[in-house]
């Protein structure tokens, strides 16, 4: 990591108050880790979009992480596996590139749906130095148009947790089409958001008049949005600070806004759209406040038992809700789970090396 | 997050920053660790490596891995994202060891 430079983060613009994030209060530190590698945002996006896969080129290690914390049903066909790189490949004995070449091959022809490829570098492909970016080059020139394939770092050496989203979307910014040069403002919202979210945000933004509205990363390779200089993108997650500096290269403004979390967030966010697209405070009014109010009842003081903080105000759990259950188990399962009953067999012949693991051996 | 972190400063008495979130580029995790128990938080929101050490030590912990997968943006989730904080709370009220 590059010692941090407000110049370059779009969340530290240049009129911020003496209080914003590139002032010298800002504790800066090198040290020991206690984090996920960027490879976890795998498990994210892969529901996402949906006719996405993730080939990790890494080791068991790499395999065993997302494979457990995708947590996904061993006869169910995920669109994310591991090359699993060997003694053989670590050594230099094989080349690595051959080899790589002949898993995608592998699995693009047992996965017919897959039309965006992600190579995703981790620590054993960095530490020798296998070049992913000239392999999707490679690759790409192969299998286009049909496949796009691209590549991004999720390595535990250059990336903590939710870096692998903001590389993995600023690999996808310079493979968009290219936005019709007209004067009418288009808006991109960046980050991976579910679904439901998506579809509710895109009903507020119609309601405002507030458009053409597009999403990355997108929900199929087929609907990536088209940026340009009439992009103006809102960020809503708050570490995608390469993938707004890859979409200001082509030309893309951003709207400065909080992220949209709870009642005072969002509406600071979607006010940001509105001023941009001239809504007047009468029309964003009748759109936003039922949906604001909503969030606002559903709150009511905790009982006095579990009231800690005081000032937090929320509903109790209901009885018969899976309480304990994680929350994450409702949503962000859409058909993008792979779920395509195809036999199991293994995606590796004898005698490979560098083997397809497309499930768990255990 | 400037006008997160602005918003927050402005919560202190007298404006005066007092409310104000430290922040960190970049990690250490001992000094972290340091500056938490010399902090005592009501909550640590954390990767799960660190979740079940600290909970071990009674302090509440909260993985921020859930602010991942679960959908926290917009008003119709304003609730559970809220309830995301205020779970381990209610659940520390109700366990009896």
């Amino acid at each position: 990591m590059s010692p941090y430079d407000a110049a370059a983060d779009p969340q530290a613009p240049d009129a911020l108050p003496a209080s914003g994030c590139n002032d010298s209060r800002v504790i800066k530190e090198r040290g020991q880790h206690e984090v996920f590698c960027g490879l976890t945002g795998i498990v994210w996006l892969h529901r996402k979009i949906q006719d996405a896969f993730f080939l990790v080129v890494g080791s068991r290690t790499c395999a065993h992480l997302i494979q457990s914390a995708a947590g996904v049903m061993i006869f169910a066909e995920p669109r994310f596996a591991t090359a699993v790189m060997e003694e053989g490949d670590l050594a230099g004995m094989k080349d690595a590139n051959e080899e790589l070449d002949r898993v995608v091959g592998q699995v693009l022809e047992r996965r017919p749906d897959v039309k965006m490829l992600f190579l995703v570098g981790s620590c054993p492909s960095e530490v020798i130095k296998l070049d992913l970016s000239k392999a999707a080059e490679r690759l790409s020139k192969q299998y286009a148009p049909d496949v796009r394939i691209l590549n991004y770092s999720g390595s535990g050496i250059e990336t903590t947790f939710t870096q692998g989203e903001d590389n993995c979307l600023a690999a996808m910014v310079p493979d968009l089409p290219s936005a019709q040069d007209t004067d009418q403002d288009e808006l991109l919202v960046v980050g991976c958001l579910a679904d439901i979210v998506e579809d509710q945000l895109k009903r507020t933004f119609d309601a405002l008049g507030v458009g053409p509205v597009r999403f990355l990363p997108p929900r199929s390779a087929d609907d990536r949005p088209p940026v340009g200089p009439n992009t103006r993108y809102l960020l809503a997650q708050p570490f995608l600070g390469e993938t707004a500096k890859a979409l200001e290269d082509r030309g893309a403004t951003r709207l400065d806004a909080p992220f949209p979390l709870g009642a005072e967030g969002t509406t600071a966010w979607l006010k940001a759209a509105a001023d941009q697209w001239g809504v007047d405070a009468e029309t964003f009014e009748t759109a936003v406040a039922p949906a604001r109010r909503r969030a606002a009842d559903g709150r009511r003081p905790l009982p006095r038992t579990a009231a800690r903080p005081a000032d937090l105000l929320l509903p109790r759990q209901p009885a018969g809700t899976a309480a304990g259950a994680l929350p994450g188990a409702r949503v962000r399962h859409g058909p993008g789970r792979g779920r395509h009953a195809l036999p199991a067999r293994p995606a590796h012949g004898p005698g490979s090396r560098l083997a397809a693991r497309a499930r768990p051996r255990q | 997050m400037a006008q997160e972190v602005a918003w927050l400063r402005a919560l202190g008495p007298d404006n005066d920053g007092s409310a104000a979130p430290r922040l960190s580029e970049g990690q250490d995790v001992e000094k972290q660790l340091d500056r938490c128990y010399a902090d005592a938080p009501d909550m640590v929101v954390c990767g799960l490596g660190l979740a079940n050490p600290l909970e071990a030590q009674g302090i509440t912990t909260k993985w921020s891995i859930e602010l991942l997968f679960t959908p926290i943006q917009g008003y119709e989730q304003a609730k559970d994202l809220a309830e995301l904080f205020a779970r381990p709370f209610d659940r520390k009220t109700r366990l009896k060891v």
